[in-house]
This record gives structure tokens, sequence and C-alpha cells, in this order.
């Protein structure tokens, strides 16, 4: 008992007392129903005290103590080593481009990294002290992967505080992207042309009204009829077969897809529950990109202009970027066309690095060390 | 001289060469076998796009291959008769390795033109969706100079002494040693995340072999 810590200790003594009074109640006094669920709702709420007071002693025992501060980014690991202290720098100047001062909310959701092989389920359940928020990451980490995590994490944490209006367009996703073998834009390059929907082909086309539609920026009350037309309609129904809900509905379907009945079709979709959303024109990723843009445009103080709140999205991102919503949209749409992904095309530069490749190769195999 | 050079290397790898002539004909037409839509919706675009993704990885594949075949044959005869031959002749050293490194050069060609010919034919019966495009010459381009740098490498090391040939791979197995022991001491090191940086990002010699490989694409 002695390397107890003293929280720990405290936590025992609390459990000890519950247990205690549990076991040997004050005798032969009477008690109405009331007093009885007074005394139940105290010893549950000294029973959750006790548990946090076990979970904090226990979580300053098993989680690191070392920790390193960036900016407004707090990080804890069992130890900083370089790779920790270049991963938290590149992920606070990551963060604080995106989000300028908005980033400094940070300050208050510390990140904790623990190790992959550390890690156990229990210790995955287990709360952290001060609102600290766990990273799992591999010990084989390169900078790069935990720098990835850091800003996710920090990300998630910052668009946490925005409002709901914003939180549901964003879908949740993290405006600092991970960058794939296909940057976000080469992404939603390929969502423009591929999209089957006719609102994403007029705004690749260069409408920018579908563009909005497309982006879910128009304030309609009626996605169903707005996003698509009948035709299209009728695909995604098709494509929901699976889903019970939709196969229940067999004689609606059947009017939809076999009669052709848009009526039905509108009705089945306008059915759907939140756990069957409707697809989306073009996914949330596209959408992070006219927000990165109207960061881009809109400087330091930008997301906080986004965030706060005042107006439709559509406004929020002009008055962030500081132009109009026309202007904002036909930037973001160049920028799309613009990025195409890379293709099996190649560019001269790449094709004369190959051939200067192919030559130095073959001089080396000319001076080979045979017959030396 | 060359005449008879590129004669033999024809006699030793042709049968190499000619299967690399029919998979690189047949690669093209495989890759869009189920993509023969005759108005394809986007959906069908969607799927076909991932069909050739697949497939994709198949052409650095076979580049890959026909370039050790061919380049560990040009060097096998002279490496069993201990070079009595090459030795025998009245050119210098690198004037015989030219040769050698000419003949496999131009075996080559023909995998390559079958390439061409099979993503020419392919593109051909498709009906490619708007907003696609069809890329047969940049495929069988990159094909073609990823086959090349390959055929370079191999025909370099083939050239070299089996000593020279035991050192590039024992450099290989001694960073992936060090590489496994960083992790094992759980020390942060990326050797080889960082060559495979170095050697696929340009203007490193994989470069070529990067990409998306698909006849068919945005």
């Amino acid at each position: 008992m002695s390397d107890m810590t003293a929280p720990r200790r405290s936590g025992v003594l609390v459990l000890a007392a519950v247990l205690g009074c549990v076991a040997f109640p004050p005798v032969a006094q009477g008690q109405d129903a009331g007093q009885l669920r007074r005394r139940i709702a105290l010893l549950e709420a000294t029973h959750r005290e006790a548990m946090a007071a076990a979970a904090r002693s226990e979580s300053l025992r098993a989680e690191p103590h070392d920790s390193i501060r960036v900016g407004r980014l707090t990080v804890f690991a069992r130890a900083i080593d370089d790779v920790v202290q270049q991963a938290t720098a590149a992920a606070w100047r990551t963060l604080d481009s995106i989000y300028g001062d908005a980033a400094s909310g940070l300050a208050e959701y510390p990140l904790t990294l623990t190790s992959q092989e550390r890690i156990n389920q229990v210790e995955f359940f287990r709360p952290l002290p001060g609102g600290q928020q766990r990273i799992i990451v591999d010990s084989t980490a390169e900078v790069r992967d935990i720098t990835w995590q850091l800003v996710n994490a920090g990300a998630l944490s910052i668009q946490a505080q925005a409002d709901s209006a914003l939180k549901n367009w964003l879908g949740g996703a993290p405006l600092a992207e991970q960058t794939g073998l296909l940057s976000p834009r080469a992404r939603a390059y390929e969502e423009m042309v591929l999209a089957p929907w006719r609102s994403v082909r007029s705004c690749y086309l260069g409408d920018l009204t579908w563009c909005r539609v497309a982006l879910g920026l128009a304030q309609d009350s009626d996605p169903v009829r707005h996003w698509f037309d009948a035709a299209e309609r009728r695909d995604v129904v098709s494509d929901l077969i699976n889903y019970d809900h939709v196969r229940r509905q067999r004689l609606a379907t059947d009017r939809c897809l076999t009669l052709r009945s848009d009526e039905a079709c509108v009705a089945i979709l306008r059915s759907l529950p939140s756990t069957i959303p409707l697809p989306l024109p073009l996914p949330y990723a596209t959408r992070l990109t006219l927000v990165r843009r109207a960061i881009d445009l809109g400087g330091r103080d930008a997301y906080s202009r986004v965030a706060r709140g005042e107006g439709s999205i559509e406004e929020r991102l002009a008055s962030a970027a500081g132009v109009g919503a026309d202007s904002l949209i036909a930037g973001w749409r160049r920028d799309i066309l613009a990025a195409p992904p890379k293709t099996v095309t190649f560019t001269a530069a790449a094709g004369w690095s190959a051939v200067g490749w192919v030559t130095l190769l073959a001089l080396l195999g000319l001076r080979s060390t045979r017959w030396r | 001289m060359f005449r008879q050079i590129l004669y033999t290397q024809w006699k030793w790898s042709r049968l190499v060469v000619l299967l690399g002539v029919l998979a690189g004909f047949a690669l093209p037409l495989l890759s869009v076998q189920h993509s023969a839509y005759t108005d394809p919706s986007n959906w069908e675009a969607r799927e076909m796009l991932g069909q050739l993704q697949s497939w994709g990885v198949l052409y650095p594949a076979l580049a890959t291959a026909l370039a050790v075949i061919v380049a560990m044959t040009a060097w096998a005869a002279d490496h069993r008769g201990r070079h009595v031959y090459a030795l025998s002749l009245p050119l210098p050293r690198w004037h015989y390795a030219l040769l050698r490194f000419s003949a496999g050069a131009i075996l080559l060609v023909a995998p390559i033109l079958a390439l061409w010919i099979g993503a020419v034919l392919a593109s051909a019966t498709l009906t490619v969706p708007p907003g696609l495009h069809a890329y047969p010459t940049a495929l069988a381009g990159r094909f073609g100079l990823a086959l090349l740098v390959a055929y370079a490498t191999f025909f370099a090391i083939s050239a070299g002494t089996a000593r020279t040939a035991g050192y590039i791979l024992g450099a290989v197995v001694v960073l992936i040693a060090v590489q496994l022991l960083a992790q094992a001491a759980d020390v942060h090191l990326s050797l080889l995340s960082w060559l495979w940086d170095r050697l696929s990002i340009w203007p490193g010699p994989l470069e070529v072999f990067t990409g998306r490989w698909m006849i068919i694409d945005v």
C-alpha cells in the first residue's frame, strides 16, 4: 500500500465506506420510500465518485506523464521523442493554418498518444483525466502518421464547437484531410465527372445554381425533389432496394420501379429513416473543398466566421471568404476542374527523367566489373 | 556483328518475348471485357473505372517480369561460358555490352507495340462515357518507359559480377534488417519509407511505375 497514490487511496476508502454502509446498515429505523430513494441516490453518487477516483488514479499510474505544447496544442505521451515533437509541431502548423484563431480552443482538449501495443480493451474504455482525448498509435508510426492523427483529432475537437447546421452540412468530416493517393480536389474532380446526378452534371457544365444544389447549399426543404429528377429518384430507390425498410414497402416500390410512378418514388424516399441517408449529389468530402477555398481566401479568421452560425451556410462561407457567393462557388468550380487526378499520361519531365535513368543504368551496365 | 547478337538473343528469349507480346496485346482487351456498355450511365462509368483500376497493377508487373527475364537471358550464356566467347571477339568490353543491351531493348519493342495495338483496339470497342477519356497511346508509352527502366536496371545488375549482385542484394537485406531491428527496439526509423519516396517520386527512377495505369480515365 505504500506506493498507492493519494487519489487511489481516497477512492478505495470511499468505496470501503460505501460497502460498509451497505453491509451494516443502521438498524431499527423506519424509512419511507422517499428516504430510501434518497439513500439509494446518495449511494449511487458515492459509488460514481469512488469509481471516478479509482479511474483517475489508475490513469495517472498507467498513462504517460510527459507532455509537449506547441501553440495551443498539448500532447501527452509516455515519452516525448523527436518524432512526437516533430509531429506535434507539424500538426499545430496545419491546424493553425486552417482554423486560425479558432484553433486556440484546442487548449481545452489535450491529446494523449497511447501506443497500440500498450492498449488493451480495459484501457481503451478508461476515461482520461482533464478532458484529454486518446489517440492510439502504432510504435512504428512515422512523423506523418502521428501528425495526421493529431490533426484529425484536433480538427474534430475544434469543429465540435461549431453549430449543428455546419456540423450536419459537413457530415462530421474534418476540414484537415489526409492527403492520400488522390488530393481532395482530385477526388472532387472525379465526383464531378462521374456523379450520376443532373445537378452535378449541370454544375460541371458551369451552372452555379445547380452547383448550389449539388453542394447542398440551396435552401430547400425538399431535397428528394430538388436534388434528383424523376429518373434519378427511381435509380436511388433501385439502389436502396436491399434495405428492409424499402423492401417492405412492396406496393410502393413496384409502383415506383415497374409502373414508374414518381409519386411512389418520392413517398419511399421521404419515408427513409435517418439510418438510411439519402445519397448526396456531391459527398461531404467535396463540400470540404469549398470550405477550404473560403478559408484560403478569407485568411486567418475565416473559419471563425464560418462557425459563428450567422446566416445560411452559403452566406457564412461567402462572409468567411470575403467575396460574393457566386464568386466563391465559381472559383471553387474552376479550382476543381483544374485539378484532375493524375492519369496514365506523363509529363515531358517524367518522360525525360525515365530516359535519363535508362541511359545512366545502361552506362553502368557498359562499365560492368566483369572481365576485369 | 549486331545482327548475330540480336539473332542469338532472339533465339534465347523468343519464348518470353512472344509471351510478352501476347500478354501485352491481351491485357488491355481483357481489362475492358466487362465494360462494353452501349450507352454507359454514370453508375456504369464508375463501375468501369473500378474494374480498370483493378487490372492496372498488371501493366507494371508485366513490364518488370519481361525486363527481368530478357535482361537475365542476355547475359546467361556469357555467364555460363565464363565470357570466353566475348573475350575472343575483337571488341572492347563496353562495345560488346552495348550490343547486348541494344539487342535486348530492340526485342522489347515488340511487347510495347503489341500493348499499344491492344490498347487502341480495346478503346475502339468501348463507348467512352462523357467526362472520361481513352489513353491507349499514353498507356503504351508509360509501359514502354517502365519496361526500359526496369530492363536497364536488371541489365546493369546482371552485367556485373556475382559479387556485385551480392552487394546489391546484401544492401537491400541490411536495410530491411536495420528497419526491423529499429522497430523491435521501438526506435522511430523509416529507412525503407524514405528510400521508397526517393525512388518513386520524381525524378526517381521508379516514378514511371506509379500512378493510375488505366486505359480509360477521367
